[in-house]
Order: structure tokens, then C-alpha cells, then sequence
């Protein structure tokens, strides 16, 4: 007796057809999302590509009316803004990731955090823009660049905490296991072993971050406000560049609106290559 | 946020989806910057809290989902 008979053909015919539609189905999702990226890039690069030369790296943006300027300000400012952002919130997610998956595990403290952290990385940005702007903003009765960097931070904080809390329980607990048994202390098992066999996973939690700040408007509008002139007094009120596209792109004066698509054009192709960074660093990770 | 640029921003309740609304994230980013003291800005404020109170909900209850999943895990139903 052969094989092919004890087959149940109606079935096989049925399994093979909704296999062919769920995976037609994927395709289509997966092709419209790739046409929209590439329909976002390509008005992006269209629109912003006139815009793109030497001055628009030397001159800080134009008065109402006038002719030329560039974006100096508010690229020096952006790039401020973000890395102190990075140096605040880097300790505290990583720490706090850290705790987490070594110390918290299933206890109570840690569920809470846990769920905190998650509440926090889906929260409007715009509301920790209003939390900032009434506990900073408000009570030292100006706008600085401070206020935009604590806003961004208390984004960027919950991501960096869930990715490191990750990477870290991908860690094989073998490893762990093998310090103890060399008579590590705790805390040393934590920073030297798991910290450091996480390294790469780390980092790209770290840079996924990075480009997720980079391109917050809504926190930045009533904290970091925005600045006419060249500044990098973090105590003044700050240019940057989502803000600058925010405005210029609904101003009148058309090399306003050049200026915010050659705005645009660069944070997307500096997040692009953060998130590009952040898989490379990965994916060496994971070979080597 | 990224709404404001197209929405319209209009102080209206309109049934059809194809003409100016506003959204909560829109209003604050417009009107926030320049809000009076008094009732402007804690109306704005208020609606700060509404958006937080809706997105606090829908991810608890997506959170209370998830756990329930985990304990059913490897239950036969």
C-alpha cells in the first residue's frame, strides 16, 4: 500500500489553498508598508534636496521675510538637546534594566516598575511635555533648553529600561551560574558578566532610544520652545529641529517652508542611519 | 502631534470624518504655547489628563489581556 492513498486529499488541497492566501496576505501588508516608506522618501528627498547646501549647515534661520538663512541653530541645538539627553537617561535605564532582570525578577517592586515603564513608553508625548512644562517650566518661569532635555529624557528612559531588561534575560543563566561558582559577588556577577555578555544589545537599546528623541516634536513646544539665534546656553530657550519644521512648514514665506523640508530631510536620514547603527551593532552581536 | 499639520483644526463637533476636527494632541500643541491663565489653561491641562486617562486604560486593559493569556497557557480550553 502506498503512502499517497492514506492522504487525506480534500484536506491537503484546503491546507495548501489557505496557506497560499495567509501568505499572499503578509506580502500585500509587507508591500504596502515598503511603498509607503518609499513614497515618504522620495517626496522627502524631492522636496528637501533644494534645500540641502553649504548654507543651510552655516546660517541660523531666517528673520520673517527675509532672504536665504539655514538651519545651524537648530541642528547645533537638536544634536545638544539629544545628547545630554542621552547622558541622563542612559545611567538610569540601563541601572534600572539592570535591576529588573537581576535583582527585581518576579517581586512586587518590579511588576510595578514594569508596568510603570510600560505605561510611560506609550504615553502621549505631548502630556509629558505639559508635565514638564507645569514642574519646570512653569516654576522657574522660563523656557530652556533644560526643560527640553528632561522631557526627552523621560521619554527615552522607558525604552532604554525595557530593551536592556530584554537583552539582559537573553543572557543564559549558565553564565551567571559559572561566576557564582567562582565566588563572585552579586553585584560584580551583574556588571561584569551580564552587563558585559549583553554589551551590543545594550547599545542598540540605547540607540533605537536615541532616534526615537530625535524626532519628538510635541515635548519639545513648550519646554525647549525654540530660538531665533545661534544659542547653546542650555539655560535659554532653544532651537531645534522638529520644532523649526513644526513652524516653518505652516509658515507663509516659502524659504521657510524649503528650509522645513530640508529640515525634515535630515532628521529622517540621521534616524535611518541610527536605526541602521543600531542593527549592525546588533547583528555582530549575534554572529560573533 | 503629526495630526495638526492636516486635521484642520477646528473648534467643532462634525459628524462627517471628512471635514475640520481637532484632536486632543493637536489643541495642546496649537493653543498650549499661548493659553491665558485661568480657564484656558487649565481646561488644556484637563485635557492633558484626558488623553493620559485614555491611553492609561486601554494599556492596563491590554496589560490585564496578556496576563490572562500567560496563566492560560498550556490550558487546554
Amino acid at each position: 500500500m502506498n503512502n499517497t492513498s492514506n492522504i487525506n486529499k480534500a484536506l491537503f488541497a484546503k491546507r495548501k489553498r489557505d496557506n497560499k492566501i495567509g501568505l499572499t496576505l503578509s506580502m500585500g501588508a509587507m508591500v504596502l508598508g515598503m511603498i509607503f516608506l518609499l513614497w515618504i522618501l522620495s517626496v522627502l528627498v524631492f522636496k528637501g534636496f533644494s534645500a540641502l547646501d553649504l548654507s543651510l549647515f552655516i546660517h541660523s534661520t531666517p528673520a520673517p521675510g527675509s532672504e536665504g538663512g539655514g538651519l545651524a541653530n537648530a541642528i547645533v541645538g537638536s544634536i545638544l538637546l539629544v545628547g545630554c539627553c542621552t547622558l541622563i537617561s542612559t545611567p538610569i535605564g540601563v541601572l534600572a534594566g539592570l535591576y529588573l532582570s537581576e535583582y527585581g525578577d518576579r517581586s512586587r517592586v518590579a511588576s510595578i516598575t514594569r508596568f510603570v515603564t510600560d505605561i510611560m513608553l506609550s504615553a502621549p508625548s505631548i502630556v509629558i511635555g505639559l508635565f514638564v512644562y507645569a514642574f519646570v517650566v512653569a516654576q522657574v518661569r522660563h523656557f530652556s533648553g533644560w526643560a527640553g532635555t528632561i522631557a526627552l529624557a523621560l521619554i527615552a528612559v522607558p525604552v532604554v529600561v525595557r530593551t536592556t531588561e530584554n537583552m539582559l534575560r537573553l543572557v543564559p543563566g549558565s553564565l551567571r551560574e559559572a561566576a557564582y561558582a567562582l565566588g563572585t559577588p552579586k553585584w560584580k556577577v551583574a556588571f561584569k558578566i551580564t552587563l558585559r555578555a549583553a554589551q551590543s544589545g545594550v547599545m542598540t537599546g540605547i540607540l533605537l532610544a536615541l532616534a526615537r528623541i530625535s524626532g519628538e516634536t510635541a515635548p519639545l513646544l513648550f519646554t525647549a520652545l525654540n530660538n531665533q539665534f545661534f544659542s547653546t546656553d542650555m539655560n535659554k530657550p532653544m532651537a531645534n529641529l522638529p520644532v523649526v519644521i513644526f513652524q516653518f512648514a505652516m509658515s507663509p514665506y516659502d524659504n521657510w517652508v524649503e528650509l522645513a523640508w530640508g529640515g525634515a530631510l535630515l532628521i529622517t536620514f540621521a534616524v535611518l542611519a541610527l536605526n541602521i547603527l543600531a542593527r549592525v551593532v546588533f547583528r555582530e552581536k549575534v554572529q560573533g | 502631534m503629526a495630526v495638526t499639520f492636516v486635521i484642520g483644526n477646528a473648534h467643532r463637533l462634525s459628524a462627517s470624518l471628512f471635514s475640520p476636527g481637532t484632536s486632543i494632541a493637536s489643541t495642546l500643541a496649537n493653543e498650549f504655547g499661548e493659553a491665558e491663565a485661568g480657564y484656558h489653561l487649565s481646561s488644556l491641562y484637563a485635557l492633558g489628563l484626558a488623553l493620559f486617562i485614555i491611553t492609561f486604560v486601554v494599556l492596563s486593559c491590554a496589560k490585564l489581556m496578556l496576563n490572562n493569556m500567560e496563566k492560560k497557557q498550556g490550558l487546554k480550553t
